[in-house]
């Protein structure tokens, strides 16, 4: 039996008195079991509320001050829910929890329990701390929209300041090297061939030898400028990107430029190339199929959009800016939209087992099978990737407050690791499952992820 | 007219320094941040429309990024808006705030705040601010007005469930995700909303409370209390104050029977507290969009067996309006003493009797209603005290004068700046009141009400 904040007051009505909490025996009397001296005061000095702790720093230091010395305290520790031994110095208390807790690595959310108790009365505090698990970190310019590309075990990424770079994940404890200064701003980047290509702010398609030589350059028809993207197609290696209103193909030494397709209005996005042709979404919200080199299919969906369209099986998924997600069916133009997300969507949605996940707002809301919709308070910067190695509907998603966060369709939240500014591009890698995070300042971090 | 926000309000922060400018009336709010990377503007076609009015608010951003997110803030009518599909028509009588927080796909933000305000029956609103300065241990809060065409008569403040008095105020930075709100009345029941939220960080949680369809329906309609609660850590949220759901709609109910103000406030792991507030209302059936308040006013204590007459202010609704009064207690008994005074009521003012009470601590209930379906309710306690010694001369004028049916007890001082005991804390005997605290400060907008010259003359004569 719980008394919340009450206590028998001296004219025999019930007083309230704050931050008192009393348990009482069901076959107690009041008068005879509650505590009226309050609970203790204490002040948790470490961890500060919201702290972070990278592993190689170390055990994590708490420390308890009781602000009225005179009274004895009993002071316990939990952490994730186990013992802790704590060393008691009379008006203060100091534990050291290890970088590891029963053998194995710590979790990459800690949390901290304390219960001070004083006369039977108790405060308990929590603290949660995130544990750092970055494998290596690196640093580059300002991040531009663009999520890096992977080649082997090597990230290239461009910068808004124009900068090219290129980072060896498999070892990550090397800084990034730049590898060329272009005119910003640069567009994504692919690799095709022995060269990683960018269209840089001067129009110019820009080829990058991965080993050595000099860079190519071809000069593109006017832009704006999406893409390039790498075809898919066996038969027809290169390039696809688009320039104003043009759909236009790159062979794969960048020497030679073939139009495509003519769109309705500029490029919303890169365009989607997979196995199945090319998709090319504009900001007036139509799509252009292409199979081969000819255009099998035109639809014209009317709503601005900047999202790249994605196709996740067999079906082609997009959303426009407005939120409204409309699925197409391979045999079939769609009706209406499928759903409607109330937010800006400029993020390609996700694939998981359930279904597509989109970001809007400060949601993640899966779409599919069955709607699901997960508010995390803070806006989402980038886009959600799957949890990698897990197999399951969660997914990492980046927020504008830095934290990269590891979000279940079950409501299922777990921080995974907060970086100094806004994640803007997440790379999920498998075994053993980690993820490239790149925030707004440039910095980019290779993460050990929990084995899911 | 600039409001500089910056690090003060929780719908500034960010990575960039804001600043939020109105210009005009009620025009649009503009920020620019320190960066220059988002421009945001918050605009509306309707520059002063005649309420009840719908007014549609656009935010228009300047952006390098994507824009991810446009948070519609001090919304109180649901749903939320989060997106900018949202369309942000506002149901607008008088003044209310109004922000939005804008989020690049870079994380950039920017925040524009303005005021949604509309004429009534021909006269402008009056209009609400309130001025946050970030000081080494908190925050400094200094609330203001502006009078539309008549004076504002009544002001309230308020930090999360409390009301305090209307003054300049310190308010410690205890970790905590504080709201702040200020309300102003004219004599004619027009009223300006003022609102910020006080937070230290991000990581505190994210809440709001509103109602469905509208915070202020017709009065013949029904509402439902809206809320909802998001834990940037990801942790669960407890509820700690208020009764709205965290996540969705309560039962639909009826409005309540005056402007009042709600609150919500959750609690995650950490033990920090986040609040949120909401004022709903029913809005009148009838012409107008003004709404009705009753002005107690202050009082001095009743004295033991002595009748007398208290007047009250009525700002609002329209002629005709019917004041009842009602008297409970004393306390600590349970038996209620209810009684149904002699109530006259004028276009601005009614009068309740008092017949010779017992000593101790009563309740006045006030209810005010119109044919228009405004109501308004307010509750004031009455404390009645043992007879003054014979040789308290200024208490047996005042004695005197509360039991001439003429003379009344004082008028509502209904310009006064708050001294938080209007309804809160029974007023002092008159043997502590001299004429610094009844200063004329107070009389002039007692002259709307046409009582200020009878009670200037009265107080010079006792006092000076």
């Amino acid at each position: 039996m719980v008394f919340d904040v009450r206590a028998l007051g001296p004219d025999g009505v019930l007083a309230e008195r704050a931050g008192l909490q009393v348990e009482v025996p069901l076959d107690a009397t009041l008068t005879t079991t509650v505590t009226l001296g309050g609970a203790p005061e204490v002040e948790l000095e470490r961890p500060r509320a919201g702290a972070a702790h990278r592993v190689d720093q170390g055990p994590i230091v708490v420390s308890l001050r009781a602000a009225d010395p005179s009274r004895r305290l009993e002071v316990g520790l939990t952490a994730n829910g186990r013992p802790v031994p704590i060393v008691d110095a009379g008006v203060a208390w100091v534990a050291h929890v290890e970088p590891t807790l029963a053998g194995r690595e710590l979790p990459a959310t800690l949390e901290l329990v304390l219960t001070a108790c004083a006369d039977g009365a108790c405060v308990r505090l929590e603290r949660q701390v995130l544990v750092h698990r970055r494998l290596g970190a690196a640093q580059m310019g300002r991040a531009n929209l663009h999520a890096p590309w992977l080649e082997g075990d090597e990230a290239w990424l461009g910068d808004a300041d124009g900068r090219v770079w290129r980072w060896n994940l498999g070892a990550p404890e090397t800084p990034a090297v730049a590898m060329a200064e272009l005119r910003p701003p640069l567009g994504p980047i692919v690799v095709e061939a022995d060269r990683a290509w960018v269209v840089d702010g001067d129009g110019a398609l820009v080829g990058l030898p991965l080993a050595s030589g000099p860079p190519t350059r071809l000069a593109l028809p006017p832009g704006p400028h999406a893409g390039p993207s790498r075809r898919r197609d066996p038969g027809r290696p290169g390039l696809v990107l688009s320039a104003g209103r043009r759909l236009l193909a790159v062979d794969a030494e960048g020497r030679r430029v073939e139009p495509l397709a003519e769109l309705g209005a500029e490029a919303a996005a890169a365009p989607l190339a997979d196995a199945e042709g090319v998709v090319a979404l504009d900001q007036g919200g139509g799509l252009v199929f292409v199979e081969g080199a000819a255009v099998a299919r035109r639809l014209e969906l009317g709503f601005a959009a900047l999202a790249p369209p994605a196709r996740i099986d067999g079906r082609l998924w997009v959303a426009s800016l407005d939120g409204a997600v409309w699925r197409i069916e391979p045999d079939a133009d769609p009706e209406g939209p499928f759903d409607a997300l109330e937010a800006p969507v400029v993020f390609a949605p996700a694939a998981t087992p359930i279904g597509p996940v989109f970001a809007a707002g400060d949601r993640v809301i899966w779409v599919g099978r069955a709607r699901v919709e997960v508010a995390l308070g803070v806006a989402i910067t980038a886009p959600p990737v799957p949890y990698p190695g897990a197999g399951d509907a969660s997914v990492l998603v980046g927020r504008r407050d830095g934290r990269l966060e590891r979000v279940a369709p079950d409501a299922g939240r777990r921080p995974v690791q907060a970086l100094p500014a806004a994640i803007v591009a997440l790379v999920p890698l498998d075994a053993p499952p980690r993820v490239l995070a790149i925030s707004a300042d440039g910095r980019l971090e290779l993460l050990r992820l929990e084995d899911p | 007219m600039s409001t500089g926000k910056c690090a003060a309000d929780r719908q500034s922060r960010g990575h960039a320094c804001r600043a939020g400018m109105m210009l005009g009336l009620c025009l649009f709010g503009l920020a620019l941040p320190a960066a220059a990377e988002v421009e945001l503007r918050l605009t509306t076609t309707s520059t002063l429309p005649t309420a009840p009015a719908v007014v549609r608010w656009t935010a228009e951003t300047r952006a390098d990024a994507p824009i991810v997110e446009y948070r519609w803030r001090f919304v109180d009518d649901a749903p939320r808006c989060r997106g900018r599909s949202c369309a942000l028509e506002l149901a607008t009588a008088s003044c209310r705030p109004i922000a939005v927080e804008v989020t690049t796909a870079l994380g950039e933000t920017a925040t524009a705040t303005a005021e949604s305000c509309a004429t009534d029956d021909g006269h402008h609103p009056p209009r609400a601010r309130l001025d946050v300065r970030r000081t080494s241990s908190g925050w400094s809060i200094e609330p203001g007005d502006t009078a539309g065409d008549i004076p504002v008569v009544r002001r309230r403040l308020w930090i999360d469930d409390r009301r305090l008095a209307v003054a300049a105020t310190e308010l410690e930075d205890d970790g905590d995700c504080h709201v702040v709100d200020l309300l102003v009345v004219d004599v004619e029941g027009r009223f300006g909303l003022a609102r910020v939220g006080l937070c230290p960080d991000d990581a505190r949680p994210d809440v709001w409370l509103g109602a469905s369809p509208r915070n202020c329906p017709p009065a013949d309609q029904t509402r439902a209390s809206c809320g909802d609660a998001t834990d940037p850590g990801g942790g669960a949220l407890i509820r700690t104050v208020g009764d709205a759901p965290l996540s969705g709609c309560g039962p639909e109910e009826p409005p309540p029977p005056s402007l009042a103000r709600s609150v919500l406030a959750v609690r995650d792991g950490a033990g920090r507290t986040s609040w949120a507030s909401s004022f709903g209302c029913g809005a009148p059936t009838g012409a107008g969009a003004h709404l009705l308040f009753v002005e107690p006013g202050s009082h001095e204590a009743l004295r033991v067996g002595v009748a007398a007459r208290w007047t009250v202010g009525l700002l609002g609704g329209r002629p005709g309006t019917r004041l009842a009064a009602r008297l409970r207690g004393p306390a600590p008994r349970t038996a209620i003493l209810t009684l149904t005074t002699s109530v006259a009521v004028a276009r601005s003012q009614g009068t309740v009797e008092f017949p010779p009470l017992e000593i101790g601590e009563y309740t006045l209930e006030l209810e005010a209603e119109d044919d228009d379906g405004r109501r308004a309710v307010e509750t004031v306690p009455v404390r009645v005290e043992a007879r003054p010694r014979p040789d308290a001369g200024v208490l047996d004028a005042e004695t005197r004068d509360a039991g001439r049916a003429d003379a009344g007890a004082r008028p509502p001082d209904a310009g006064r700046r708050d001294a938080g005991g209007a309804s809160g804390t029974p007023s002092r005997a008159l043997s502590g009141v001299g004429c610094a605290s009844t200063g004329t400060d107070g009389l002039a907008p007692l002259a709307a009400l046409g009582l200020a010259s009878a009670l200037l003359a009265r107080r010079r004569r006792r006092c000076c």
